[in-house]
């Protein structure tokens, strides 16, 4: 089990990571969502002893991962980046990766090379970026490690290949019971992926939940009152957004159906629609009110 | 399942070796080509010309080799340790399942792997390639100061430092450009730092400004590779400092490579205040430098505030530079303007405080004798009764000589007038003396050495009479005889000098005839002297044995030794003046008169153009020195001499000038010349107890005692042309010159 309380860790004075407080339960799949420089990048090198803290405590089974040999033995990282693999073939990828990792799987690259079918022998510097990333993946599931840290791990993929890899991603879960955190700009996958996420904004926990909870707590309501409707109408639930178009109302609220629908017909609506939000949605609407939007930057 | 036995070190440093697999290739190309290939080709040039087609090549190959193999010094380093200033190489490098401790011994096992081991390898193939050809090719190869390989040792040991040192101010980089540019700038201005801030520091002290070396051989200047290489220690000592330095630059990149945190990869520097301390000291380095260069000019001479307003400029735009390198802008101008007063002030109080140290005592330290292992003297030593000294040195290992070589330099320095002695030795005509160089050298038993060069005119006989008779004295001489004697045949030559009525006498001695005898007479000699002590008799001569090139053998010249040493013969030298007697030569002073004169004289002919200036002599001798000499018969000697004229001045109609001119410096006695010095003082001259060879220095009137009256002219050219085909090689037992 991963568990970060009350991190903190600051650039040159910035403060990058602001109090992080968060658990992964072993066998999930977590996602680290957050804008731009929120810090997700910094949580997955501090997970993997890249990093040391300046305040707090991050354990891994209950071990500081820092400098721990025998903690990282279980732990592979892959960054955003494979610039640096661009003078190895496959093959030499592979054999860096086995060098380091004892329970490196020849058989599980086999398999799942087989399904991608990339050339062994070529330098990576003359794949695609889309080839070089499923090249790194494969690499790194076939590490077979309790922990594997995937930052951008979709970046460069095709709508196929992502469904490939991510199909590969859950027979490691499942043959393993690996645990997987990757951070993604790409919700969907997260979505689709995660049973857990973590949104981070300048560097603090926005939330920390379970998928079907975050997606299930936050509705976007699209009603219509006799006058334009505002935030204070409703004292009972928590307003994200809202927005009056004529004569209805859109408005973003957390809480469950029920509460929702509670609050809102007590102001006597002309309709009520309740709809479930994508987590795109929830990200965008969740920075808004944090200031993060569009119009501000 | 049995687990697999995992050595991460081994296998990270294989994986690292992997990676700078194609760099090693070329540093093992490099290291065969590079100083093997130097001391064949070199060894090959030097024993025969003939060789030349294939040696030069060699030689130039080397240097390219050489060159590439230094630039591989820089890249090697970079290219193992770019996890250190790279974030997507740490991120690879550092999420994987190693200590910090277990990367850097693979780090550095990769390093000494792929570069040094080829260097060590290239001293290895460099001393097999030139005991190879020296084997082959002849002996006399061997004997040659330069032994190549010694340099491909020494450049082993300094990369060794430089990759310590490299690795040291790595680990506190974060980008690729500090880790390049500060290695190289730290590696050249510590040396110079030291050794320029030492020189202010000695500046003013007599005797110790001249004796640089002290700082430059100084265990300090060994802190940087380029200052090991500047260091003139034996290769045992630069050996020695060069892995004291490595061992401690590796405990420090050590020390900084697990202290460092990737996180400040990507900025100039991992540590805090590391810029500050850097920028400082290149900043106080430059001022060190420039004090120094400038001759002092920031506390002294008219300019003062214009060299203080020059060092503020360059030092500010330094310092801008860095600023905006480090920060990309000025980060704070309060703490930059902070930053540049206090290094300005500071540089020039540290340069200031230095002079004001007067080389903290060390114009009048004398070493205590129970401290000093070994004492070197070397001196001016002008015999009773002499006009002209000699230059005499002792390597003093026994506790009396030792302390009467310090007694010497205490009494040096206890005579020391600061408006009398400059750093020069000089003849001073205006007042009347002649100033020469002392030198001191001594290793104390703590290892360090300590330099010292003073301009005196105070000679003492006595004490060096009392040198004369230690057993370091003698032991040198037995030394120095032994070193001469193994390479007699070829290159050495042997000199009687002696004295009588006011003439100098100087004797040739063949050695290919009798040169064993004449050794084991003096070595016998000299060793009974050690066993039996001390002798209170004068002096019969002189002996020198020196080596002489094929080129200057046989010229009458002082100069002509590249190595000599002279021995005095004392009358108790029986077995040496009996040898001396057997081959003709004159071994004592009362002895050497004008009937013992054999063989051919030695002259030297001088033409001289009307014009009052000396026309270079290869114009007619087809010599390069400006003197040469022919060889005459007896008769034809005395005949000249009788044609001698004592005192001409050139006259303007004169078209050729010829001069008998047996020897150079030590003959020319003024105190029996008194008539020419009256002479010239007739002339408005003013001259006193002046030296000939400086007159005519000084006034185009060389040779003064010894020209051939200007009728003689055709007679001296037709002996001249008809010699040119045997010059140098009619030299006879014997052979005895006189002045007249």
């Amino acid at each position: 089990m991963i568990e970060l309380k009350d991190i903190t860790l600051d650039f040159d004075g910035n403060k990058v990571l602001d109090g992080v407080t968060m658990t992964v339960p072993d066998g999930r799949a977590f996602g680290l969502l957050g804008s731009n420089g929120a810090g997700k990048s910094t949580i997955l090198r501090l997970l993997s002893g890249i990093y040391k803290t300046q305040g707090g405590t991050l354990t891994i089974d209950g071990e500081d991962v820092y400098d721990n040999v025998k903690l990282k033995e279980q732990i592979c990282f892959i960054n955003d980046e494979t610039i640096q693999f661009t003078d190895y073939t496959l093959k030499g990828l592979k054999n860096y990766y086995k060098k380091f990792y004892r329970t490196f799987s020849e058989e599980r690259f086999e398999k799942l090379h087989s399904i991608l079918n990339l050339p062994m022998n070529k330098r990576l510097s003359t794949f695609s970026k889309g080839m070089k990333r499923q090249a790194v993946v494969i690499c790194a599931l076939a590490c077979c490690t309790k922990y594997l840290f995937l930052d951008e791990a979709f970046d460069g993929l095709d709508p196929t290949m992502r469904i490939i890899v991510k199909n590969m991603m859950i027979d490691a879960m499942l043959d393993n019971g690996a645990t997987i955190i990757l951070s993604s700009h790409n919700l969907k996958e997260i979505q689709e992926f995660c049973d857990t996420a973590a949104l981070l904004h300048n560097g603090k926990i926005v939330f920390c939940r379970e998928l079907d909870t975050v997606m299930g707590n936050i509705r976007k309501v699209q009603t219509s009152f006799s006058t334009p409707a505002c935030a204070e109408d409703f004292p009972e639930i928590e307003i994200l957004h809202i927005e009056n178009s004529g004569s209805v109302t859109n408005l973003i609220a957390k809480g469950s159906e029920e509460e929702i629908r509670a609050a809102v017909e007590k102001c006597n609506p002309k309709f009520v629609d309740i709809i479930p939000l994508t987590l795109d949605e929830i990200f965008i609407y969740e920075m808004e009110g944090l200031g993060y939007e569009g119009k501000n930057l | 399942m049995k687990e697999k036995t995992f050595n991460y070190t081994l296998r990270y440093y294989l994986f690292q070796m992997g990676r700078v697999k194609t760099l090693t290739i070329f540093s093992c190309l490099f290291g065969v080509l590079g100083f093997p290939l130097l001391c064949i080709g070199s060894n090959l040039i030097n024993f025969s010309r003939d060789f030349d087609d294939v040696g030069v090549p060699m030689m130039i190959i080397s240097y390219i080799s050489m060159t590439c193999m230094a630039l591989l010094s820089f890249i090697t380093p970079i290219a193992v340790l770019k996890h250190l200033y790279t974030k997507t190489s740490a991120d690879n490098i550092l999420s994987l399942p190693l200590t910090a401790t277990q990367r850097f011994i693979g780090d550095i096992g990769a390093i000494l792997s792929s570069y040094c081991l080829p260097m060590l390898m290239s001293a290895v193939l460099s001393f097999a390639g030139e005991s190879i050809t020296v084997a082959v090719l002849d002996k006399k190869v061997w004997g040659a100061d330069d032994n190549y390989y010694q340099y491909a040792f020494i450049a082993f040991f300094a990369t060794l430092e430089f990759i310590a040192l490299n690795t040291a101010i790595t680990t506190c980089c974060g980008r690729m450009a500090e880790a390049i540019l500060y290695p190289f700038a730290i590696n050249i201005m510590l040396p110079l730092t030291i050794a320029f801030g030492g020189m202010i520091a000695y500046h003013e002290c007599y005797g110790v400004y001249d004796s640089g070396n002290e700082i430059l051989y100084s265990a300090v200047m060994s802190m940087s590779p380029f200052g090991l290489l500047f260091n003139g220690n034996s290769l045992v000592k630069m050996i020695m400092w060069g892995l004291i330095f490595s061992v401690i630059y590796f405990a420090l990149a050590y020390f900084g490579y697990t202290k460092r945190l990737a996180q400040n990869i990507g900025k100039p520097f991992v540590f805090r205040h590391s810029y500050l301390i850097t920028s400082t000291f290149v900043g106080l380095s430059f001022i060190v430098c420039y004090t120094w260069l400038s001759e002092l000019a920031p506390f002294r001479g008219d300019n003062i505030p214009t060299t203080l307003l020059t060092i503020g400029i360059i030092l500010l735009i330094m310092m801008l530079v860095m600023e905006v390198i480090n920060y990309r802008k000025i980060h704070s101008l309060p703490k930059f303007s902070l930053h540049f007063a206090s290094t300005l002030g500071g540089g020039l109080l540290i340069c200031f405080l230095l002079l004001l140290s007067k080389g903290f005592g060390a114009g009048y330290y004398v070493p205590d004798v129970k401290k000093v292992e070994t004492a070197s003297l070397t001196g001016f030593y002008r015999e009773e009764g002499w006009e002209n000294g000699v230059t005499n040195n002792i390597e003093a290992i026994d506790e009396t000589a030792i302390s009467l070589v310090l007694e010497e330099q205490q009494l040096l320095i206890d005579n020391y007038d600061p408006d009398k002695y400059t750093d020069e030795q000089k003849y001073d005509g205006q007042l009347g003396y002649t100033i020469f160089n002392t030198s001191f050298s001594y290793t104390l038993k703590d290892g360090s050495q300590i330099w010292r060069n003073y301009s005196t005119d105070v000679t003492v006989p006595d004490l060096w009479e009392r040198i004369f008779q230690t057993e370091s004295y003698r032991l040198d001489r037995l030394t120095n005889i032994n070193f001469f004697s193994s390479r007699l045949a070829d290159e050495a030559e042997i000199r009687l000098v002696n004295r009588h009525s006011n003439k100098i006498y100087m004797t040739f001695i063949q050695e290919d005839l009798f040169e064993s005898e004449l050794y084991k007479a003096l070595e016998a000699d000299l060793k009974a002297d050690i066993e039996y002590g001390r002798h209170d008799e004068s002096s019969v001569g002189v002996l020198y044995i020196g080596l002489v090139s094929d080129y200057t053998k046989g010229l009458v010249q002082y100069d002509n030794f590249s190595r000599y040493t002279d021995i005095v013969i004392y009358e108790s030298y029986t077995n040496t003046i009996e040898v001396l007697k057997k081959h003709g030569a004159v071994p004592t002073a009362e002895e050497a008169t004008e009937d013992s004169v054999k063989g051919s004289e030695v002259f030297m002919l001088y033409r001289r153009k009307a014009n009052g200036i000396d026309i270079a002599a290869e114009e007619v001798f087809g010599t390069e020195n400006g003197s040469s000499a022919v060889f005459v018969t007896a008769e034809e000697f005395k005949d000249l001499t009788s044609k001698q004229v004592r005192y001409n001045k050139f006259d303007g109609d004169d078209e050729y000038v010829y001069y008998l001119v047996p020897k150079m410096w030590h003959y020319m006695q003024n105190a029996s010349r008194q008539d020419i010095i009256n002479a010239l003082e007739k002339d408005g001259m003013g001259l006193d107890n002046y030296d000939f060879l400086e007159i005519g220095t000084n006034y185009g009137v060389y040779y003064i005692n010894s020209m051939i009256n200007t009728e003689y002219n055709d007679l001296c050219a037709s002996i001249f042309e008809s010699r040119t085909e045997f010059l140098y090689n009619e030299t006879e037992i014997g052979v005895t010159i006189t002045t007249r």
